[in-house]
């Protein structure tokens, strides 16, 4: 019976969104002068593995599998003010959900997403060795995604603020932040936090930083997932900057019935003028 | 899985050990005066026709190339030399710029692309005959000699 009560209650539009990343254009860095703009691209990968209720799976092996393409754009202003754009678009989404005998029914999602809006205001720091910023940023979520058979995005307008702290030094990065958001339909209120450590390099010709990453995601339905692993920045030429992350689910709790237990994959390309 | 939770935990202390032992760190501080000015006068006698500053709290090359991008738009830069014309050290927070001219560059506009980009400018080195004056920017672009070295 409970078997047959989870079947049903899953084919109810529930949050099967993706994290709304605190990430921005042009890879959370630049530009940092005014009048700069740039735009970036990135590929991202999900495999989600099981259908989670609490932190057991409920049903071993229902996957989800999401493979998504970001347009991203940023102009800056003056040094603390930007705006930041980034669209999505759902190349090929694919989940399993049990029907009402618990058999795998396959749903499909494809399309645009909803569009993100940010400005983000900044406060530049530089101390002895150590270069920084503070960063408020209000959000703004416009729904522009379809009718599918399930929804990676869900359509709805939201608002969101953002706040978040980060330096460098010669070697090392440190970056630590949280926004929440808050929507004008069903969805509950959700945050995402992100812990973010890296080592700079510097090559003959150019430079970059290996992380390591950390991200919470939290909604108020007791949803909770703690993701984290490595990404690669590297600056080619000044203009031409890419970046490539894995992340690994290490803690995940559905509050509802939704997919868990996941991998991502993100490659990216950005150019900033 | 307790194999992999392993690995996150050892992945966040080796990050976090970085960190925290940096505070104890040289590479962490600007360099000082003395390492600067020996930087400077090397880079004078090897590049000729360049200028070179010093801006506070260049020590993450990604986050200067707003320094880079808009010093390189100025007018008389040679910009077929070093990267665009400029050369950035992380480890000395000295930018050297390739002049094509003998009149130098506009010490207002240093001042102020370089602000825009985030950053502030210090100094500047100039050869005088022999010698290698260090020159101080104050109030209004005005400027003052704080180091007189025979190169």
């Amino acid at each position: 019976m409970m078997r047959f009560i989870l079947g049903v209650c899953s084919l109810f539009p529930v949050v099967f969104g993706l994290l709304l990343k605190a990430d921005e254009p042009i890879m959370n860095m630049m530009p940092r002068w005014s009048g700069g703009w740039g735009y970036q691209f990135f590929y991202e990968h999900r495999r989600e593995r099981d259908l989670l209720l609490g932190s057991s799976a409920r049903y071993r092996g229902f996957s989800e599998e999401v493979n998504l393409f970001h347009l991203e754009g940023v102009y800056t202003w003056k040094k603390f003010i930007r705006l930041t754009a980034k669209l999505p678009y759902v190349i090929h989404a694919e989940r399993e959900i049990p029907d009402a005998t618990g058999n795998k029914r396959v749903q499909k999602d494809e399309g645009i997403g909803d569009l993100t809006l940010a400005l983000p205001l900044k406060k530049y720091f530089n101390l002895d060795g150590r270069s920084g910023s503070w960063t408020f940023k209000p959000m703004l979520l416009v729904p522009l995604a379809g009718d599918d058979e399930y929804e990676i995005y869900d359509n709805e307008w939201g608002n969101g603020i953002g706040l978040g702290y980060e330096f460098e030094t010669s070697q090392f990065y440190f970056g630590i932040g949280t926004n929440g958001w808050v929507f004008y339909g069903d969805e509950p209120f959700e945050s995402h936090s992100f812990l973010d450590l890296g080592y700079n390099f510097v090559t003959e010709q150019s430079n970059g930083s290996l992380f390591w990453e950390t991200d919470f995601h939290f909604e108020d339905d007791e949803s909770r997932t703690l993701s984290a692993g490595p990404a690669l920045y590297f600056n080619h030429n000044d203009t031409i900057h890419s970046r490539i992350e894995w992340k690994h689910d290490f803690a995940d709790h559905q509050g509802i019935l939704d997919h868990g237990n996941g991998d991502t994959i993100k490659l990216g390309m950005a150019w900033v003028f | 899985m307790k194999i992999i939770h392993a690995i996150v935990l050892l992945g966040l202390v080796f990050f976090s050990a970085n960190l925290i032992v940096a505070d104890d760190d040289k590479d962490k501080k600007e360099a000082t005066p003395e390492v600067r000015l020996q930087a400077a006068k090397e880079a004078m006698s090897t590049h000729t026709n360049i200028a070179i500053l010093y801006v506070k709290g260049l020590v993450c090359p990604s986050c200067g190339i707003g320094v880079s991008k808009n010093l390189s738009r100025m007018k008389g830069v040679d910009k077929k030399r070093f990267k665009r014309g400029i050369e950035m050290d992380v480890k000395t927070q000295l930018v050297k710029i390739a002049l094509n001219g003998k009149t130098g560059l506009d010490k207002k506009d240093i001042l102020e692309r370089v602000d825009d980009a985030g950053f502030v400018a210090i100094e500047e080195y100039k050869l005088h005959d022999d010698h290698l004056d260090v020159h101080r920017f104050g109030a209004g672009a005005s400027t003052e000699v704080i180091h007189h070295l025979k190169k």
